[in-house]
């Protein structure tokens, strides 16, 4: 009731005023939001940069430029199922697995899906291939597989890795046997 | 003059609608008591309900425990959102998991912000049929969840499930 009586108050060059004021409003909120959508392909851009980030880190053995992305309290689960929790064990492993078993080794990542739970929480998959690898006594290392982070805006506006999982795709059902 | 009132008028009455509601999405107050379940209480709720929904191959009553944008990635696929998980339950219960049960258990949980987690534990599947219907060991695996709280609960926003590599394969 009080609304309809401003409105039929307002009237002549009262009534334009009051347009434009609203028009102000509505383009003010209206590159808000394009303002928002900037944000948000950002962040996209940010997330995926990580995974950027790493593999170039990974294969130029710089493995606290690694250590750098995850966050001091992320935990890490590996293809064998062994987890690790803290940025200063997850590193240690990297370094570890590279001299072991990946030394001199090419990796690469493709982002396949960066999925955000929350504006500053996102959850990205990707897929990771090892190419040129070492000759080995053994059976050959995994050289193929996918890798999901949880990553998490910082205080600073940096994204950080909060969890990290890799593993290489099986059925739980064995193929028919030839 | 005028305009400034309306304004002023405008934002009063804005203000009073926001308190409104304000006090209207504000949650209940909780009583800090043994019996209220705790997050980590309530997704081991989900995980029972995913038990009970896999042995009876009720593919709605899964898809339900997960996010409305939730997704699942496994060996088999991604399945993104409520009605594609659903969708992806109902071709593995007709197939390669028919007849199956599953017992999974919660090993880590970890609340990154009151109402996301990330959430890890290990899971077995019976029940398994080779191609000539002959019977399969269990399949045993690890699965990561991150859990968000909606409005109807604590609901799977992702799963990642994962079978480990044999130790002796990392020579």
């Amino acid at each position: 009731m009080k609304r309809r009586a401003i409105h039929s108050d307002a009237r002549g060059t009262d009534m334009r005023k009051w347009i434009a004021v609203l028009g102000a409003v509505a383009l003010a909120s209206g590159l808000s939001v394009a303002v928002g959508g900037q944000d948000a392909s950002d962040d996209e851009e940010a997330v995926k940069s990580i995974a950027a980030t790493w593999v170039e880190a990974w294969n130029a053995g710089d493995m606290k430029a690694v250590g750098d992305l995850y966050t001091d309290d992320s935990d890490y689960v590996d293809l064998f199922g062994q987890s690790l929790k803290g940025r200063t064990d997850i590193e240690a492993s990297f370094s570890e697995v590279k001299s072991a078993t990946y030394e001199g080794a090419k990796l690469s990542i493709e982002t396949k899906a960066v999925h955000f739970v929350k504006s500053d929480l996102a959850v990205s998959d990707t897929v990771w291939e090892v190419s040129d690898l070492p000759e080995a006594a053994g059976p050959a290392p995994p050289s193929k597989g996918q890798a999901t982070i949880v990553v998490q805006k910082q205080a600073d506006g940096q994204w950080k890795i909060v969890a990290h999982r890799t593993r290489v795709p099986q059925s739980p059902v064995p193929a028919p046997a030839e | 003059m005028r305009i400034v009132l309306q304004i002023t008028m405008m934002v009063s009455l804005g203000a009073i609608v926001f308190v409104g509601v304000a006090c209207q999405s504000a949650p209940p107050s909780e009583p800090e008591s043994a019996s209220a379940p705790t997050d980590e209480d309530q997704i081991r709720t989900l995980i029972s309900g995913l038990e009970t929904a896999w042995a009876q191959h009720d593919t709605a009553a899964a898809a339900a425990l997960f996010a409305e944008d939730g997704d699942s990635l496994t060996s088999a696929g991604h399945a993104q959102g409520r009605s594609a998980v659903e969708e992806m339950y109902r071709q593995n219960f007709e197939g390669i998991l028919k007849g199956t049960t599953i017992a999974a258990e919660m090993t880590s949980f970890r609340l990154l912000q009151p109402d996301v987690a990330v959430t890890d534990g290990t899971y077995e599947i019976s029940g398994l049929k080779g191609p000539d219907d002959e019977d399969l060991p269990p399949a045993k695996g690890l699965w990561t969840g991150v859990d968000v709280k909606t409005a109807d609960g604590w609901r799977i926003g992702c799963s990642r499930p994962m079978i480990p590599l044999p130790m002796s394969d990392a020579s």
